[in-house]
């Protein structure tokens, strides 16, 4: 009898081991992601988990874990660990056919790319004494929303925002420019300074939102943002690097949003190509694609010469060009004058360290703006 | 401080459950037994149980050793008078010293293991503090309740079938599904709160979830492993024993004597004897009685189930929907999916209403026009060339049936 007993107990306490082991990982479901595509660098967003068991069998502990590149920071840290990415472990509980739900907040400190990565899932056996891991493959790492784009952190450009519509001939905003009705440009979403004429139904319809055609100006702001992102020398300076990013970033929101064409180049491989280049332009995606070409992160040995890919772009009369960049110096200055042609002038935006003077003075034809920087 | 309780009481009751089949085994080596006397001893070694309990709940709060001492001779003296009292009422004379022996030495080892662990406590509380690496816990085998003592058990088992005796074995068969159930539970609380403190620094840890949910884990566990004793339990009749003194006996005329001493014939002739043979053989009863008895068993047993599982799942109502203590959102997917089904179905909480409100409004206009309205026409339009552009009714009707017509 004992023997019996016995055996029926290890037989019961085997089985349930062996059982609990092959079941526990079925119909689990875990999606991670973010309440939004993108924000700006310093900004929070939220990051929702929700774990979904999907079968009757209830499991007690669920721990899932999961790596994210540095940069971001959750409020409460207990459960990360951070080396060269963060890791981070969450524990559930979950009964059988239940979703459970968690929202995280977290702080984006710098911009970047933050994706999930090696999302994992780990239960016990009954008394803890073995660990069962299952690792996700594809699913919520494909996601669209499981991406994150951090753009870089918008700063005061009012006053270089000024001086360039100066240098183009306004003083105010795009009210000003008359719009010629024979050249349409395009639809975009209705604001309220928009008139009801201008509404385009048919889209609006399709779209079940208001929607307003643009028109080409007569006199169409045109300005060439030139950022400079090369960080050579012994003695790093990545602070004006970032703050240089954050001025080409803001000055190119603001400008675009007062219905300037913008053009962006700067000084980094992409695609084949040498230099990134963007013509001038008020086409709808131009925001989203300089914030995301800026929110990449680069290696050094990505970065081109500025100095000679600058020289080779070419500067109608009507584009004002602005060149950001920290590597300052008379002779840079002349070289630039000398490439804007007689007549022409330009905006050169010089990040420095706060309490030291700028590297270079304003001349006629050349507009220094210097921005002090803390290190 | 329930946990810790319910803690306590296993702990009491494992070195209770290994104690107190003891006595009973010891009795059962004697030469003169009486019927059933073994479960009296038993029962009657439960007495311990109180003992033990109180000390290892008040072990803690002493501060120092004679504070200990003084609570374990009072627990002591009153021990020792409940153990007066149930000798005298429930065991036969001759059995009296020995029981009040067996159950003191149990209560003076368990107060001597119970400090002997508040010291080791306190010791690795100490080295934890001045983060001695060197220190090493000791570990007590009557401290916790241990898979282990399965093997005192079965011994004792063995033991009592080579010596004849059906109570022993059917107590230590039962004692050994009790620990055993007793230990599994007593684990899996003692791992889960181990997990839980090596990890009480992580956020957001949903502790009164993993108890609620591991304790429903835990009794389907032990109730599989109960299930899984029946077997053995409904073999008992099919039992085989063997009498080692037979043995003995048959060796030499020493033991020949034991065993002539050892057969009591104090009770005589067995009066029941007679009685049958007054009455003749007792009657087998009807096979519809034996199905009555196993359906009533049945039902009781069915009905029981369902009560339990009824408690279970009441118990985890809280845990089922809402906002947890840590703030995770839990839904049961079964609702959810259904209310996806029906989205996708087009299916709306106010189509009803919608439905009713475009009916009533249709068969208002049709009531009262003739043609068709145009799909462009208006709900004004449409009234104006029904006529019931003024009507009272139809003024109510209208705004509902713009809401419903041009409203999300």
């Amino acid at each position: 009898m004992m023997v019996i007993l016995l055996a029926g107990m290890l037989f019961v306490v085997l089985g349930w081991e062996m059982l609990y082991k092959a079941w526990w990982h079925k119909q689990i479901a875990v999606d991670i992601s973010f309440d939004l595509e993108c924000v700006y660098a310093g900004e929070e967003v939220r990051l929702t988990e929700v774990i979904t068991n999907d079968k009757k069998m209830p499991v007690p502990v669920l721990e899932v874990a999961f790596q994210m590149p540095k940069g971001i920071c959750f409020q409460n840290t207990e459960n990360n660990q951070v080396s060269d990415y963060v890791y981070r472990r969450d524990i559930f509980a979950l009964l059988g056919n239940q979703r459970i739900t968690r929202s995280l907040c977290l702080r984006c400190d710098r911009r970047g790319i933050y994706d999930i990565r090696g999302l994992s899932i780990f239960a016990y056996s009954m008394f803890y004494g073995n660990e069962y891991i299952k690792k996700l493959e594809g699913g919520v790492e494909k996601r669209q929303d499981a991406k994150l784009y951090v753009y870089a952190r918008r700063t005061n450009v009012s006053g270089i925002a000024v001086l360039c519509e100066s240098l183009i001939g306004e003083l105010e905003s795009r009210k000003k420019i008359y719009e010629d009705p024979f050249c349409f440009e395009g639809i975009r979403e209705y604001q309220v300074t928009d008139a009801m004429k201008t509404i385009n139904w048919k889209a609006s319809s399709k779209t079940g939102v208001l929607m307003v055609n643009t028109y080409h100006s007569i006199l169409s702001g045109k300005i060439m943002i030139c950022l400079d992102i090369e960080d050579a020398g012994i003695y790093k300076q990545g602070n004006l690097v970032e703050d240089s990013i954050s001025v080409a970033a803001s000055l190119s929101q603001k400008l675009l949003m007062r219905g300037y064409a913008v053009g962006f180049f700067m000084n980094l491989q992409h695609e084949n190509e040498q230099y990134v280049y963007m013509q001038p332009s008020k086409e709808r995606g131009r925001q989203r694609a300089i914030e995301r070409l800026l929110a990449e992160k680069w290696k050094e040995n990505e970065v081109t010469d500025y100095w000679s890919g600058v020289s080779a772009v070419s500067f109608a009369p009507d584009i004002v060009p602005v060149f950001i960049s920290k590597n300052a110096s008379e002779e840079r200055k002349m070289m630039l004058e000398k490439l804007l042609g007689y007549g022409n002038k330009g905006i050169w935006v010089v990040p420095v360290e706060n309490g030291k003077p700028a590297p270079v003075s304003s001349s006629a034809c050349m507009y220094i703006v210097a921005r002090g920087v803390d290190i | 401080m329930r946990e810790r309780l319910l803690k306590i009481m296993m702990e009491s009751m494992h070195i209770v459950l290994i104690f107190a089949i003891v006595f009973p085994a010891v009795y059962m080596f004697g030469m003169s037994r009486t019927n059933d006397m073994e479960y009296r001893l038993y029962l009657c070694n439960f007495l311990v149980l109180l003992p033990v309990f109180l000390i290892k709940s008040i072990v803690f709060r002493c501060k120092r050793l004679g504070q200990y001492m003084i609570y374990c001779i009072a627990l002591f003296g009153i021990t020792t008078v409940m153990a007066a009292i149930i000798a005298g009422t429930a065991l036969p004379e001759e059995l009296h010293t020995g029981y009040m022996l067996i159950v003191l030495t149990e209560c003076f080892i368990v107060m001597a293991l119970v400090y002997a662990v508040r010291q080791n406590k306190a010791k690795h509380k100490k080295a934890l503090e001045e983060e001695d690496r060197q220190w090493e816990k000791k570990t007590y085998s009557l401290e916790k309740p241990s898979p282990v003592f399965v093997i005192w058990f079965t011994f004792i088992y063995v033991t009592a079938k080579n010596f004849d005796c059906a109570s022993v074995c059917n107590l230590s068969l039962f004692s050994t599904i009790v620990y055993i159930l007793l230990a599994a539970a007593y684990h899996y609380m003692d791992k889960t709160e181990q997990y839980l403190i090596s990890h009480q620094s992580v956020c957001n840890i949903p502790k009164r979830r993993i108890y609620a949910i591991g304790k429903v884990f835990l009794i389907i566990y032990v109730l599989i492993l109960l299930i899984a004793a029946i077997p053995a339990i409904g073999m008992i009749k099919n039992r085989t024993y063997k009498d080692f003194r037979q043995w003995v006996k048959e060796r030499g005329d020493e033991a020949e004597a034991l065993m002539d001493e050892e057969k009591p014939e104090e009770y005589g002739a067995d009066p029941m004897q007679d009685v049958m043979a007054l009455y003749g053989e007792p009657k087998q009863a009807p096979v519809w009685v034996g199905i009555l008895f196993y359906a009533i068993l049945g039902s009781v047993l069915l009905s029981l189930l369902i009560a339990f599982v009824k408690m279970i799942k009441e118990q985890l109502v809280s845990f089922r929907h809402g906002n947890d203590d840590n703030g995770d959102k839990a839904e049961m997917l079964n609702q959810s999916s259904d209310r996806e089904e029906r989205i996708r179905g087009g299916y709306h909480r106010d189509d009803e209403n919608v439905g009713s409100v475009r009916r009533q409004y249709r068969k208002m206009i049709r009531k009262n026009r003739k043609d068709m309205p145009k799909p462009a026409e208006t709900p004004s339009e449409i009234e104006a060339k029904a006529g019931l552009a003024a009507h009272e009714e139809m003024k109510e009707l209208h705004n509902q049936y713009e809401t419903v017509r041009y409203g999300r």
